[in-house]
């Protein structure tokens, strides 16, 4: 069992891009407890939120409301010499590897003033470069279900009477469907 | 002048709680602060030591240099860190996902534990971190006094990143933070940096410990200026940072720089994260430049930095040091009776250290009541120990704390004893000392909650809590009050000991400590019968 605290209504900012990424629109999920958490006073006020208790679902299965609706744009790619301590980045692979073996000969040349030749090795990896576009991908459709939501201290539905809109596929289905 | 609203953020939902997650408030209470001319400020707590387990991002509000964001533990009520990593302090630890985005521009997170844990699934490692600042919108973003610990499990992850290609500008200020790390790992930098040119970043006393790279500038750009920072035990302490000034490190980097021989003489115990000065250090004392005109005076404790100042996120204080010998002398194997012993000769002590704040003798206090272990058993000599070991730190606690420091020096004790064989005489006892403990007058507007709590024939007056508390003792004793005539009698006991100098505030914490020492307590008021609420005594 699962208890949702949910946004009853929309906050919005002027900048289109900071609204879509950074505020809460009525519908979306905000947090996800266990059944029977104990909500603080604020949590329990009717204008800011509604609780939804979903008896078929863990909290676990329902992660992806809480989930912003992030991108990958990508990898950047990272080159290092943790022998040497030195790291550089680039847009592919080897020109990561030519950054980083740059600094590594500048290292190398010091270090042989001093007289010493440690051997080293440059490995390469990548990392994803991932890009937050809005606050949450799927939302509550909250408008079929308001008045048992605002009449319940904590309203009860099971996950097939739950109706789901993700946003940017602008799919509606229900709870159950998604979380399967 | 902006009008301050204040909201209480606890995980364990104690008296007075708003938000039970720090997540919650930032949605609840996410507005236009300019247009509303208000400060919005989140005070953190923990009243049973649980952790704040949900990821937070700050973002979509509208803000100013008046009207700003403040989350912040206050640490005159018990709930900040020591300085070091505390699991009974407020502490945002979202396990194996990230802990806190800041996305916004005029915001100050003061007095925070934040915590990751990279996550391994089919074999793969992926990244966290436990502080993300970027896309921040113009003005500053503060981050003082607070705890960050990264727990890797690879060479990625960052303790702090920030990251902030966008047009507008930011400056970023990070002071007095212990920044480590302390996963099978290294993670790949303490702070990374890859903001835009038109930033600022500045990092002043703080402690970096145990990553691939120390201060990492990805991006070249801005300039960040680091002074009177710590940072050590990394591959590389710092990487393309273009002013290093009075800092301590491995390598000796930037311009007035120290170079500890024996980083162990330098701090208390810094592979288990205590980054404080030790009294013997020669290295950080004193080693570094005073930041005042900087807009800070004072050290991750809270403690007033002293010129010339020290290196790192701890100024030394002698106060602290003499007390924290005390701890230290008593975590030495001392059997519970030792212990009882020198808590009733401490009680002097401490009230003869006349410099010593009330913060550090909590503190103190707290380390030392945590090291008490008691065997119970059904026998009365074990209950009666347990009354004597209350009673002897409320006595200590008595002479130099708060009513509500009191409490929280108690209530570890509770967590350690495990009350099995409970009877009322033990009970009753347990409240004497704590309430003998703690003299606070009931306060005006105590009287506005009066209940009249009627029992057969008899009726009495009191305030709703202590109703509240009463019942809640008696139900541990599994007696019928609505019934039983001795319970009745026992009631009017109860109800006279406790409602004798003391406010609802602390008696709240009282049934709570009652509580937790595994005494279940129904506190449902609406379980008195009959009662009525009445304007005028």
């Amino acid at each position: 069992m699962a208890e949702l605290l949910i946004k009853a209504s929309d906050t919005t900012n002027p900048d289109p891009i900071k609204d879509l990424r950074g505020c809460y629109k009525k519908g979306d999920v905000v947090v996800r407890k266990p059944d029977g958490w104990k909500w603080g006073k604020e949590e329990l006020n009717k204008k800011k939120f509604y609780i939804l208790r979903v008896p078929d679902k863990g909290t676990d299965e329902l992660e992806f409301l809480t989930k912003e609706d992030e991108i990958e744009l990508g990898n950047r790619y990272i080159a290092e010499s943790p022998e040497l301590g030195v790291m550089a980045e680039g847009p592919d692979a080897e020109t990561a590897s030519k950054a980083c073996q740059a600094l590594a000969n500048a290292v190398l040349k010091r270090l042989q003033d001093y007289g010493l030749s440690p051997s080293y090795q440059i490995v390469t990896r990548t990392e994803p470069i991932r890009h937050v576009v809005a606050r949450r991908r799927h939302r509550i459709n909250v408008e079929n279900i308001e008045d048992t939501l605002q009449k319940e201290v904590v309203a009860e539905l099971t996950s097939d009477k739950i109706s789901i809109t993700d946003k940017p596929q602008n799919i509606t289905t229900t709870l159950a469907e998604l979380a399967k | 002048m902006a009008t301050e609203v204040v909201k209480i953020v606890d995980p364990d939902n104690g008296p007075g709680t708003d938000y039970t997650s720090l997540a919650a408030w930032e949605a609840g209470e996410q507005r236009d602060l300019v247009a509303a001319d208000e400060i919005a400020v989140a005070k953190c707590r923990c009243t049973n030591g649980s952790a704040d387990a949900t990821t937070v991002t700050i973002e979509g509000w509208t803000t100013n240099s008046d009207c700003y964001i403040k989350v912040w533990t206050d640490p005159d009520e018990g709930y900040r860190h020591d300085g070091k990593w505390n699991d009974s302090s407020y502490r945002l630890d979202p396990g194996t996902n990230n802990g806190l985005y800041v996305r916004q521009g005029w915001v100050y997170i003061i007095g925070l534990q934040i915590h990751a844990t990279h996550k391994v699934q089919s074999g793969h490692v992926y990244a966290r971190y436990p502080l993300l600042l970027e896309w921040c919108t113009s003005g500053d973003v503060v981050i003082d006094k607070s705890i960050i610990r990264l727990t890797a499990k690879s060479t990625k992850g960052y303790g702090i990143n920030i990251y902030d290609p966008n047009d507008t500008t930011t400056a970023f200020k990070i002071r007095n933070c212990v920044i480590y790390q302390d996963g099978s790992s290294t993670g790949e930098a303490g702070i990374r940096i890859g903001a835009a040119s038109n930033d600022t970043v500045e990092i002043f006393n703080c402690t970096v410990y145990n990553f691939g790279i120390g201060i990492f500038n990805q991006s070249g750009s801005p300039d960040v200026i680091v002074q009177n920072c710590a940072v050590f035990g990394n591959s590389d302490d710092f990487s393309n940072v273009s002013t290093i000034d009075h800092c301590a490190s491995d390598d000796g980097d930037g311009t007035n720089a120290v170079v500890p021989s024996d980083w162990s003489l330098v701090f208390v115990d810094y592979p288990n994260g205590d980054f404080h000065l030790k009294s013997t250090d020669t290295d950080l004392r004193d080693a570094g430049v005073d930041l005042s005109s900087e807009g800070f005076t004072d050290d991750i404790d809270g403690e007033t930095r002293s010129a010339p100042w020290d290196i790192g996120a701890d100024e030394y204080v002698s106060g602290g040091e003499v007390l924290t010998a005390v701890a230290d002398i008593l975590s030495t194997s001392l059997t519970s009776t030792t212990l009882f012993s020198v808590f009733r000769y401490s009680s002097a002590s401490f009230s003869s250290l006349s410099t010593t704040s009330s913060k550090v003798s909590s503190n103190v206090l707290r380390e030392l009541s945590t090291l008490i272990e008691v065997k119970t058993s059904s026998s009365d000599s074990a209950e009666l120990s347990i009354v004597a070991l209350v009673e002897a730190v409320a006595n200590i606690a008595s002479q130099v704390l708060t009513s509500n420091a009191k409490l929280l020096v108690l209530r570890p004790i509770s967590t350690e004893v495990q009350v099995r064989t409970a009877s009322h005489v033990v009970v009753l006892e347990l409240i004497r000392s704590i309430t003998s403990a703690i003299q606070v007058t009931v306060s005006t507007s105590d009287s506005a909650e009066l209940v009249i709590v009627k029992i057969g024939q008899v009726e009495i007056v009191t305030t709703a809590q202590v109703a509240q508390a009463a019942l809640a003792i008696l139900k541990t004793l599994a007696v019928d009050i609505t019934s039983d005539v001795v319970a009745a009698d026992m009631l009017l006991t109860v109800l006279r000991s406790v409602s004798a100098g003391i406010d609802s505030t602390t008696l709240t914490g009282v049934v709570e400590l009652i509580t937790t020492m595994g005494l279940i307590v129904d506190t449902s008021i609406e379980s008195l019968t009959p009662k009525r609420v009445i304007e005028e005594v």
